[in-house]
Parts: C-alpha cells; structure tokens; sequence
C-alpha cells in the first residue's frame, strides 16, 4: 500500500515555488496531494482532523521559514500544531504524522525532498488505525 | 437549485497529454451528478482555448467551472477573467493543477491518471460549496500626507502633484436626459515638517557628491515649487499627533506649533534678529554659531519666515522684552499665537523623517567634545558652507587655518552592527573641498573597508586621491590624544601601533533614526527594524512599502542612503499612490478576505490580537470581532484560530477545503 498524505501549501511561498518544479521533483507514485491554503496560518486544526477522518497517513505543512512569513502566521502555526501533536497522541495517532515545514519560495527543491522523506515516514509507519 | 457544472481538462500540448491519459478522466466525470460538460482542450490558456472555454459556458449555461490544468499561479487570473466575460461570477470558478503536481513529476502514466482524476473529483467536491464573491469598492481620498520635508518627501510631493486630472461625469436624471459635467480634479498633498524649514539636511550642504554641486542651488528651485503650488499645503514647524483609519481614509491630526511670526505678514527682511538679546548655539550649525531666540536655521532656509523659540525667549518666559516686535515694521510678531491642532483626511501616508548622525560622543575614544577641534562630519559640511557660521572659511576654534587634518571614517560602525555606506563618499568629497580651499593642507584618511558602490565613486576616490590625501588603513581601533598643541591619532596597521599628528580630526559618525520615528511607528503601528529605522514590506521587492496598506516609508527613515536614492523612493512612493489612489475613482479592494458572521461571534477578542494587519476590532456595543475589509489581506490566521467558527475565509472555507480533502485523501 502507498501512503497517503495531505500536504497543505502557503498559496504565497511554497506552492508558486513549484512552477520550479519541472523535473527536479519525481514522484514514484506517492500518494501525496498537494491543497493550497492561501497562509499557512489559515490551516486549522479542523482541516488537519479532517485529513485523518479522511484516511490520510499524516498532513505536512508547508510554510514560510522564520521571519519570512508576511503575517508571522508560521508561527501561530507552529504553536497550534504542536498542541494539535500532543492532543492527537492520546488519541493514539503518533506526533510524527503531522509536520510542519519551513519552505520558502522557489525551493521547490526542498520541497520535494520533504514531500519524499515524509512519504518514507509514512510508509514505515503505515495507515493510522481507527480511531473509533 | 441543481448546480451545473462544466470540466474542463487542459493537455498543455504533450506536457499533460502525454503523461496523462485525459480521455480516462474526461469519460468519468462525464457521469458525476451535476457535471453536464467534461471536455478536454489542447492548449486551455491559448486565445482559441479561451474562446472555447467562454462558448462552452455560454453555450451550456454552466454554472460553476472546473479547470484541470498548470498551476493556477500562472493562468487562474485569465480564466476567471473568461469566466466574467461569459457571465459567471468568478469565484465559481476553480482550478486544479495536474501539471506542476502531477505531470511533471510522475513518470508511471497509471498513477499520474490516478492522481490526476482524484485532483479533478477534488474541484469538482468543492463545487457545491463556491460562494460567488462581488468585487468591492470604496470611496476614497486621492489626497495625501508627506511626513518630512527632505529631499525624499519633495521629490514625492512634486509628483503627486505634478498633474491634475479632468474628470466627465455623465448622469441621467429620471426623464432620460443624459447631463454630461467636466470637472478638473487636483491631488491635495499635506506636507508636514517639524522643523522651520524645508530641505531636510541635504540643503545644509554646500557641495554634494557626486556632482560636487551646491546642494541649497539645486534643491531650492524645488524648494520653491512646492511652496507655491496651489495643491501642496507645506506645514512646517508641525508634528503628527493622531493617524487613524485606513488606506484610502486616514485621519490625521497635525499640531501646527506656535511660531509667533505670522507666515502672512512677514516678509523675510530679517530685520528682527538683531536686537534680539538672546544668543544660543545654533543646532542646525551642529552648534558652531549661535543663534537668537528669533531665527531661521541658516540664512536662505525656505520658507523664509523665522521663527521665535519659545524656551529661550524672554517675552515668552514672563521677561519684559519685546525688541524683535518693536523691529518688525510690518506687526507680524504675535506673541499670543498659539498651538493649533488640525486635521486632514487622506488616501495614503508617506513617511520621510529622515536620519541623523549619531552623536559622536557615544564613541569616547575619538575625544569628540572633550577636544575643541574633534568635530563630526555635519559641523565640517557647515564650516564648509558659504552659508555656515564662517562663511565657508575651514578654520579651528582658535580661528586660525589647520595644516593638518585627520579624517576618521567608520566611526561607531562595529558598535551599531552596519556600514551607513554614504561616509566614503560624503568624506572624500569634504576632503576634496578641503583640499580646493586650503591646497597645502595635509589630510589622513584613516579608514577599515572603502565602501564605493556606485558607477560615480570611485571616480570621485581616485580624484582625491591624487589630490594627495593619504589614506591609511588600520584595524578600526583609532585613538584620539591630546599633547597641549596638536591632536595625536593612533592607530593599529596589522604589524605595529602608530601615530600622526593632526591640527583637526574629522568624524564620520553613523547615520541613525530620527528621533521621531518610534512615535510614527507606535501612531501608526508599524514595525522598525533592530537597527531603529523603518522595516520595509520586503527589502528586495517592496523596499520603500510599510507593512500597512497605504503607508511608505521612504528616504534615510527606511535606512541611510544618499540622496540620489532618497530621491527615486520619494518618486517611487509617488508612483504606487497615482497607480492605486486615482482622481475621482473608487479602490477595488481585495476579493479574498475574511468575514466575521456576528451571530456566531462570542466576542472573545482571540482574532483581534492575531491579526497581522490589525484589521480587526472590537464593535462595543454589539460586543463582537469586525474585519476590515480595507486592511484584511487575506491569510487566514483568524479563521483557523476562532474557536466558535464565526470567521469565515472567502473562497477557503472549512466545507471548500473538507470537501477538497475527502476526495484526494480517499
């Protein structure tokens, strides 16, 4: 079986970053699918429970580095997902299965070996078992 | 109502064609309800694809609008531009890009068609969720506030202003009569100087680089200008005390400080200076001259009205003198002036407050104010001006000619952490002057790194430098002693300390933040940067926009430049306001931005202090969160964060991207 993720991308940095993307970035057939968000920062927990409710392995968050963020949202990000990660292991489904990234524009580069080591992750540990 | 929804899948030539079998994914959203046209093209983004894309809407009466196709950084504009065209409001259109994420960069044709069509069955989940968007418009005021009068804030004023433009109102009242009305509509611009005078330090200099031309020469014409035009209103000697509002409709409140001379009555003729009984260092000689308790700056500053200080004035402190009154032969003494507060509506803000150089001494090694002849760079740009406190003359305090001259370049520049890049070249051409006007002068130049960046300096560098000035260069730990005759400058070179004697020692100080700066910051709520001077929007892209809407900061406020840079961003400032602020039009605003249902809202402040654009506040008497419309850009942080859901993202909303992820993630 494959891993499925769902990656969410700021529409202003890591996403316009992969019109770079031509041929620097092979897929092997993950399942991984990339939603734009408009800021990482628009990215609730709401949205990250849904991708699991949904049968997703893990949700990565693709957002601005440090202090590039326009809104600083990146941040407020950061402190939401922590807390989502210490919430969701109660719930038995590992920290690890969400993931925050710092991606800037035109690192397209970055961005997929962070897709691809994310789906590594993922395959290692496999599908998230019900939660019910 | 049944929605009817159109798909249409773009090959991209062999791009997407090739590495995606289209066909497949045509024939089975073919069969989802509510699709009634799924259609491949071959090249979506071309005129012939944008006409098919408009008849097909048309001519199938859709109602919302799936595009499968590259990444909508690139082409979602055009064919939401094609979808208005047909009729349908844009934002029931969506796109989906199965070429940067899919095409591109799965080689196996199965999986890429598997991963295509769940990203098609995604946009098409959405559908039933698209919200249209209506594009909104404001009112708003084309007129605007400069913030300082240097050489930054002319040069934008001038612009803003350099052109009217005519306005044809075309009404039709209730019988059909159509009354066409021609009105020609000027731009207003408010520009605020704290000091007396306009031309900031600039017109203090008497030859500047890179012409080496008289600086008061080639600002006053400018200078002029903007005190004649009808549509500038120049309020010198004034502070801004309140901004309120936002891009488009500020409201400021200017406090226009008592000057005590009426700027109607008097003439200039200066005859008032005199009796004066009053003598102070004047500051803007950087304290070499004194001044009366009635001046102007420096003779020649615009406008030509002075001004009475208020702390040093006799009459004004309870003292029985009247002597400037009984000077003035035209009765423009007021002494019962007072402080006025006014204010002003306007579209846009530009903040140009300028820079200072640091006090010397911060930087106790160079014996600047404990040695008569350390001066800073400014004092020897007055000695130096035929308007400064010796008429031009280079002379000690003893007011006798040096015959040696020690300048000490990156004075303060490991302590403040960055180089002000404009000592090289304004200390060179003080040099070159000193050198014209006193040729046996023997000057050193100490310095730790040149900094000549531009076509023009180096030019200027080599001039000096074979007009005989010695540069020497050592490791920034210059000393500044004192033998009872002369001045002792030390310094280390990289194998021993060593010493010269100098008559006078030059400082090139750092260029640091005005001081009013932090307070327009707090008014307006802006960031500064670790240095103290203005953050920019994006110091590449955005170099001169405030991260606030409508706000630039521009000139030596944002960071220290010379002039011919203070000068573009002026300009350029002035460029982005004319683009946006247009004479008798309304703003479009952003069509993406976040809503607050006030139903839902609670009320507990949580967005408000999230916003990054403070574009949220509190409405008191309904006890909920309101988004600014003008302001809100769009990232979503609110929504996330609101813990009852009342805040709602435009075209990102919680059921939009659910419904996106139940498909891709099935």
């Amino acid at each position: 079986m494959n891993p499925k993720s769902v990656i969410f991308c700021c529409s202003w940095s890591s996403y316009p970053g992969l019109q770079l993307s031509e041929s620097l970035y092979e897929d092997p057939g993950k399942q991984n699918n990339i939603i734009i968000s408009m800021c990482s920062g628009r990215v609730s927990a709401e949205l990250i429970l849904e991708a699991f409710n949904n049968d997703a392995w893990g949700v990565m968050v693709a957002s601005c580095p440090n202090e590039k963020c326009e809104h600083d949202a990146n941040y407020k990000t950061r402190r939401r997902i922590i807390l989502l990660q210490k919430m969701l292991e109660q719930f038995g489904i590992k920290p690890e299965r969400i993931k925050l990234e710092w991606i800037d524009k035109g690192e397209a580069a970055k961005l997929k070996l962070a897709i691809d080591d994310f789906s590594n992750e993922l395959r290692k540990m496999g599908p998230v078992l019900s939660i019910n | 109502m049944q929605e009817r929804i159109g798909v249409f899948v773009c090959k991209c030539g062999p791009n997407i064609g090739d590495k995606i079998d289209v066909d497949t994914i045509v024939n089975e959203v073919k069969n989802i309800d509510g699709v009634v046209t799924a259609k491949s093209h071959n090249l979506l983004c071309s005129n012939d694809g944008l006409e098919f894309l408009k008849e097909e809407i048309i001519k199938g009466n859709l109602s919302r609008v799936v595009v499968a196709a590259c990444t909508p950084k690139m082409y979602e504009q055009k064919f939401m531009n094609t979808c208005e065209e047909a009729g349908l409001n844009p934002f029931l259109f969506h796109m989906t890009n199965i070429r940067e994420q899919v095409a591109w960069v799965t080689p196996d044709k199965i999986l890429a068609t598997e991963k295509a069509r769940k990203l098609c069955l995604a946009a098409i989940n959405r559908m039933s969720f698209q919200e249209p968007i209506e594009k909104k418009e404001i009112d708003v005021q084309p007129d605007v506030l400069v913030v300082g009068g240097g050489v930054a804030g002319l040069e934008a004023t001038l612009t803003l202003t350099a052109k009217g433009r005519k306005i044809i109102l075309v009404e039709k009242d209730d019988s059909g009569k159509t009354e066409t009305t021609e009105s020609a509509q000027f731009r207003r611009v408010y520009l605020v100087e704290k000091s007396p005078c306009i031309g900031g330090v600039s017109a203090r200099f008497e030859e500047v680089y890179q012409t080496m031309e008289c600086a008061p020469c080639m600002l006053s014409p400018e200078l002029q200008e903007v005190l004649q035009k009808e549509n500038v209103e120049t309020l010198t000697y004034s502070e801004v005390e309140e901004i309120v509002g936002s891009f488009g409709n500020f409201t400021v409140k200017i406090r226009r400080k008592a000057r005590y001379v009426s700027e109607e009555a008097c003439i200039g003729c200066n005859a008032c200076f005199e009796p004066c009984p009053i003598e102070i260092p004047n500051q803007y000689d950087g304290g070499l001259s004194k001044r009366k308790a009635i001046y102007l700056p420096y003779a020649g500053a615009l406008p030509n009205v002075p001004v009475i200080d208020r702390l040093n004035c006799l009459h004004l402190n309870g003292k029985e003198c009247n002597a400037c009154e009984q000077a003035c032969a035209f009765g423009a003494i007021n002494f019962e002036d007072e402080d006025r507060l006014i204010e002003k509506n306007v579209g846009a803000i530009i903040l140009a407050v300028g820079s200072k150089l640091s006090d010397p001494t911060q930087f106790p090694q160079f014996g600047y104010g404990k040695y008569d002849n350390v001066l800073s760079a400014i004092q020897l740009e007055r000695l130096n001006a035929s308007n400064g406190p010796t008429g031009g003359k280079i002379l000690l305090r003893n007011g006798q000619e040096p015959k040696s001259i020690a300048f000490i370049y990156c004075v303060g520049r490991k302590e403040k952490g960055y180089c002000s890049g404009i000592c090289c070249m304004y200390m060179s051409a003080l040099a070159h002057h000193v050198k014209e006007k006193l040729p046996d002068v023997k000057i050193y130049s100490f310095y730790t790194d040149l900094c000549l960046p531009k076509k023009e300096h180096q030019k200027i560098f080599e001039k000096v430098l074979a007009k005989g000035v010695e540069f020497i260069r050592s490791d920034g730990s210059e000393y500044v002693d004192y033998d009872g005759k002369k001045l002792i400058v030390k310094y280390k070179t990289e194998s021993s300390v060593k010493s010269v004697l100098a008559d006078m020692v030059i400082l090139a100080p750092p260029v640091e933040p005005a001081k009013d700066i932090e307070k327009l910051a707090k008014l307006l709520d802006i960031p500064l940067d670790e240095h103290g001077f203005f953050s920019e929007e994006h110091i590449l892209m955005k170099p001169f926009g405030a991260p606030l809407e409508g706000v630039f900061v521009v000139g030596t406020c944002q960071g220290p430049k010379d002039i011919g840079d203070s000068v573009a961003q002026g300009s350029a400032s002035a460029g982005k306001i004319l683009s946006r602020l247009m004479l008798g039009e309304k703003l479009e605003l952003e069509p993406i931005v976040a809503e607050i249902d006030e139903e839902i809202c609670c009320g507990c402040n949580t967005c408000i202090g999230l916003c990054p654009f403070s574009a949220i506040h509190r409405d008191v008497e309904k006890k909920v969160s309101v988004i600014d419309d003008t302001l809100c850009r769009g990232c979503g942080t609110c929504v996330a964060a609101c813990p009852t859901g009342a805040t709602k993202a435009k075209n990102f909303t919680m059921e939009q991207i659910s419904a996106e992820i139940m498909e891709v993630a099935k």
